[in-house]
């Protein structure tokens, strides 16, 4: 690494050292699994009351009344919380939400799904607040609902919102709200050139429909909150299980009317998020509660409900392709209706992302995409491992393989033909830096022993069995604001003062090792603390695959501005300009002369220093065109490739996975262990997501909120071989997330692998064996 | 919550049960009573836990029949030398249920009890033509098993009876048994369709009784023994065995579930009952397959 300082805001290179590049384990990794790690899950304070939620059995329901007096006298009940008591003069705001504030902390005068609170119970146990759950009496008029996208956009549909909702004051500078109206929430668009032009002279045309169904995260930990509202200093305190300690603060303190600094939000480790936890959940209902209680509240969110919490956009995405005959694709045409149910979440941001990704790491010269995020009468919607990629990976590769079908040609030399370059530009306008595609999908394709003439084959037993591939592109959060900072004590300790979450994917872990090479200390030296909003400082969010990047250049900053400050101690005790003294594995020492050395204990002693700070930021810029959809979508773009080898029993319609292969453009691997571990949990999403996950919805209400109605991928479902691969450059290099790349391409490969096997195309996600035998049969 | 009985002998059961009335629920691995309660799907005022009772857990391999405690845990008969040895394709059904979490703390009598349609050790045993032992204060009664599954999550237990054990007859050597577990979601999920086969066979190329058991579409383990009576003394061969299948699938009337539709698993009923014949009488192996 080299040694000055990076004054810029943007992110940094480094290269493999004493620990980056190393596969140090996940440093609390023993506590996760002996039961040890304190979760939010394990928060005890004093006085501390138990919550549960009422909620509504209708999809759509204009409230009535609620009489709450019942629960009110149920011994043990401290408090109940409903809409009445929003009306006193120091209440609360009643909505909320990170874009638009249309979420109501517990419903008023109507119900938007099956499963929206309309009341909250503080109790002494969680048995009293469950029991006083029955006695809460609400009489509902039951109004006509919208469930999918198309009877929310039919005309006269019953609206989920009678009034247009209030966008936030102070909203994300990304998202542009535009084309609301009726039930569509937003809109993003993106115009390339001229669709209709190109269409028309195009050789051929591919024009489908593709599905994705809502899905839920199913994180093992569920959602918790712990909140305390002393009245009499007006301060509101979180603990709680959310990837975004500074999203919950500030929603917090505008839904309360209180300064940031009255707002603490703290965050033990998680037992995942995946996205469900982003922006404030569960925080509202809870301190509102807490505030009314005069105790702290603390409500752990029963499995059942999580089903009902927050889910994956169910995406509708018809796309048309325009190619020459010779494989040269000239447009593409989208729309894109992600049902977003009742509340717009961060929905509008989604569908931009989701919108613009339709395009896939493809040179396409015309392109119009249009992107709707649609109320329904359903659980709202939004952030999910994958951001909207998994969706318009799912419809654009499997349309690519149905192109290559039509033309005669090889898919995996029809992508390679149109497969965007370094220095071309994306259908937003911006040049992609870095292009690292053609090499992505020629290993994913020589994974699977990919030829030209890969035909499906029929095994001994009479399965079929075929081979897919794919390949995606998926954006991070832009712009985004990450800041670190780093103190390392006169022992020659370390703590890195972060607000990145640790959730199992292993962040602390890595920014431990970035610390210590930046500074020069063993790994072991260096302890991360628990964001904490009081003082640590301040991140945007643990999401979007971002922290080792953004969070790991500001910390490698802000350790690089401590080394600079120990060099410069040490100087003038080992009589040597600062220049010339390299720190390694924690002692100070002039280059080339390793005998002239001092520990940095020594150091900090003889200086009389207590402790040296440093901080560190990376900050990135970029926006859209709300009309064109021309700027800057992402700081850097992450590249990702698939294959599948599947078989398929003809019998029974199953889909059995024989072979998984991912790859991702990585730049520098930090940790290479927990890297590929996090290649792997994507794999087995993608697999899941294909095959088995499906929220399915009776007149609006979740029929499967349960783990043996809802099936996601279990060990015993493995691939027999499940390889995964990361694409590394040499010397100093950017680091690039990891977190979700591989997921979308896993599932549009089975999508094509299934295809292949089987001879006809399922376009509906999950692919169970009885929409795959009704493809077959022709049923 | 409800008031919790925990006793330590049969006879202790038998005497909470009688006194119990029809608000007593028993509770032995608790992997179904506790999901129900939590699912609001059962109120019991009191719980009688039998994890103490440590009388009815057993596996007695003898010389025509094999006994099973009710209390014996799924995961010790998946793991019991001697009961692999005289029916392995119960032994290795067992090994299919669910995970080993599960396995380890569901018992065999509790999973007859819980009478759940889309269930394999109902399906196996039934094709095996086991009986079950049902003690109250009152006396004793033997059962068999398809008399004692009456309908959804039904059975003919009385309020203050105890399944106490499983009897199952041991096959002639010569015997075929197989059991096919189809599941069209992930690996530790239920039976879409399970198909149990029993095909009696002496030292002749001929077959014997024949039973198949069907599990996850009806109400209780689905057998046509007109159609399998058939057989007896037949030579069963490939077109013999499609015919059952497709018997199979003209009369069974499934339910829809999230693991399939009712057309879905009629058709693969009929081509799953097929198979597990041919299976049954090419394999020189007995066992269970998970599909």
């Amino acid at each position: 690494m080299t040694g000055k300082p990076d004054d810029g805001r943007t992110s940094v290179a480094v290269a493999a050292g004493a620990a980056v590049g190393q596969s140090v384990d996940v440093l609390e990794a023993r506590s996760r699994v002996d039961g040890t790690i304190d979760f939010a899950l394990n928060a005890e304070i004093p006085h501390m009351t138990h919550a549960r939620l009422a909620r509504s059995p209708y999809a759509h329901a204009r409230i009535l009344s609620i009489d709450v007096s019942a629960a009110e006298k149920l011994p043990g009940v401290v408090a109940v919380l409903t809409a009445a008591d929003f009306e006193r003069p120091d209440a609360p705001a009643r909505h909320h939400g990170p874009v638009v504030r249309d979420q109501p902390v517990v419903c008023g005068t109507k119900v938007r799904f099956a499963g929206d609170p309309v009341a909250a119970v503080a109790a002494e146990t969680e048995e009293i607040a469950a029991a006083a759950l029955g006695l809460i009496e609400v009489v509902y008029d039951e109004l006509p609902k919208v469930t999918t996208v198309e009877e929310a956009l039919a005309g006269g549909a019953p609206l989920v919102h009678d009034r247009p909702p209030e966008a936030r004051d102070r909203g994300y500078s990304d998202i542009k709200l535009a084309g609301a109206g009726g039930n569509i929430c937003t809109r993003f668009q993106l115009r390339r050139g001229d669709v209709e032009a190109a269409l028309a002279e195009a050789e051929v045309v591919v024009d489908r429909t593709y599905f994705s169904p809502a899905v839920q995260h199913v994180t093992m930990e569920p959602h918790v909150v712990l909140a305390t509202y002393d009245g009499r200093k007006r301060e509101l305190t979180v603990l709680s299980s959310t990837q975004g300690p500074f999203a919950v603060r500030d929603a917090l303190s505008e839904m309360f009317g209180l300064p940031s600094s009255a707002v603490r939000v703290v965050v033990p480790p998680l037992g995942g998020g995946y996205g469900a936890k982003t922006y404030a959940k569960y925080e509202p209902i809870t301190a509102a509660l807490a505030w009314k209680a005069g105790r702290p509240v603390k409500l752990v969110l029963p499995r059942d409900e999580e089903f009902i919490s927050i889910t994956k956009h169910e995406a509708t995405i018809r796309m048309r392709t325009g190619a020459t005959r010779d494989g040269r694709l000239v447009a593409r045409d989208v729309e894109v209706f992600f049902n977003g149910g009742a509340y717009a979440d961060i929905s509008p941001r989604l569908i931009k992302n989701g919108g613009y990704s339709c395009v896939g790491p493809y040179d396409i010269p015309h392109v119009r995409v249009d992107s709707y995020a649609v109320y329904t009468n359903l659980p709202p919607a939004g952030a999910y491992r994958g951001y909207g990629v998994s969706q318009a990976a799912w419809a654009y590769e499997q349309q690519m393989d149905e192109l290559a079908e039509l033309l005669g040609m090889d898919p995996v030399e029809l992508r390679k033909r149109n497969l965007l370059t370094k220095g071309q530009d994306f259908a937003t306008g911006e040049t992609m830096h870095e292009a690292h595609w053609h090499q992505l999908l020629d290993k994913a394709a020589a994974a699977v022993e990919w030829s030209p003439d890969s035909k499906a084959a029929r095994s001994a037993e009479g399965r079929l069995s075929g081979k897919g591939v794919a390949v995606i592109l998926k954006s991070t959060i832009t712009p985004s604001t990450a800041h670190a900072a780093v103190r390392l004590d006169a022992d020659g300790a370390m703590q890195v003062f972060t607000s990145a979450v640790e959730m199992g994917q292993g962040a602390h872990t890595v920014l431990a090792q970035l610390a210590a090479d930046a500074v020069g200390i063993p790994v072991e030296r260096v302890h991360v603390t628990t964001p904490d909003t009081w003082y640590t400082p301040y991140d945007q969010t643990t999401s979007s695959s971002r922290t080792t990047r953004a969070m790991g250049g500001a910390v490698t900053k802000a350790a690089r501005v401590v080394r600079e400050r120990l060099r410069h101690l040490a100087s003038e005790l080992l009589e040597a300009d600062s220049g010339d003294l390299v720190v390694a594995d924690g002692l100070v020492s002039v280059a080339g002369v390793p005998s002239r050395s001092l520990s940095v204990a020594e150091v900090c002693y003889r200086t009389r220093t207590g402790s040296i700070s440093g901080d560190g930021e990376v900050v990135t810029s970029g926006g859209l065109d709300p009309e064109t959809g021309q700027g800057v979508a992402s700081d850097h773009w992450h590249q990702g490739a698939a294959s599948a080898e599947v078989e398929i029993d003809p019998a029974t319609g199953k889909v059995y996975v024989r072979k998984l292969y991912a790859v991702a453009h990585a730049g520098r691997v930090i940790n290479p262990k927990l890297a590929r571990l996090q290649m792997h949990g994507s794999a087995l999403f993608g697999m899941s997501h294909a095959l088995y996950e499906e929220l399915i919805y009776d007149n609006g209400v979740l029929t499967n909120p349960n783990l043996s109605e809802y099936s996601i991928v279990a060990m015993g479902d493995l691939p027999a071989r499940l390889e995964v691969e990361l694409l590394e450059e040499p010397g100093e290099a950017q680091i690039h997330g990891l977190g979700e790349t591989v997921l979308p391409p896993v599932i549009a490969a089975l999508g094509n692998a299934v295809a292949n096997a089987a001879g006809v195309r399922v376009r509906r996600l999950p692919m169970t064996p009885e929409r795959v035998l009704d493809a077959m049969e022709g049923t | 919550m409800p008031r919790l009985l925990r006793p330590e002998t049969l006879s202790e059961t038998l005497r909470a049960l009688a006194d119990g009335g029809d608000d007593t629920k028993l509770v032995a691995g608790g992997t179904a009573v506790m999901l129900m309660m939590r699912a609001g799907l059962l109120f019991p005022e009191q719980l009688v836990a039998l994890e103490h009772v440590r009388e009815l857990d057993y596996v007695a391999v003898e010389h025509d029949t094999v006994r099973l405690g009710a209390l014996t845990s799924l995961r010790e008969l998946e793991r019991s030398a001697p009961l692999a040895a005289a029916l392995p394709t119960l032994a290795g059904a067992v090994a299919l249920v669910a995970n080993h979490r599960v396995r380890g703390r569901a018992t065999i009598g509790g999973c007859l009890c819980e009478a759940d349609y889309a269930s394999d050790p109902p399906a196996v045993l039934a094709s095996l033509g086991a009986r079950v032992r049902l003690k109250s204060l009152r006396g004793e009664r033997e059962v068999p098993l398809t008399e004692f599954l009456v309908g959804y999550y039904e059975t003919v237990l009385a309020d203050d009876e105890l399944l106490t054990e499983v009897v199952i007859p041991r096959p002639p050597r010569a015997a075929r048994t197989t059991y096919l577990k189809y599941m069209s979601r992930s690996m530790e999920d239920r039976p879409c369709i399970g198909v149990a086969a029993y095909v009696g066979r002496d030292d002749s190329s001929r077959v014997g009784q024949v039973r198949v058991a069907v599990a996850g579409a009806t109400a209780t383990p689905f057998m046509l023994a007109e159609v399998t009576s058939m057989l007896d003394g037949a030579l069963l061969e490939v077109d013999g065995c499609r015919a059952v299948g497709e018997a199979y699938q003209q009369a069974i009337e499934p339910l829809s579930d999230v693991r399939g539709s009712a057309a879905y698993k009629r058709r693969v009923t009929g081509r799953l009952v097929t198979r597990a014949l041919e299976a049954a009488l090419s394999s020189p192996r007995n066992g269970a397959f998970r599909l």
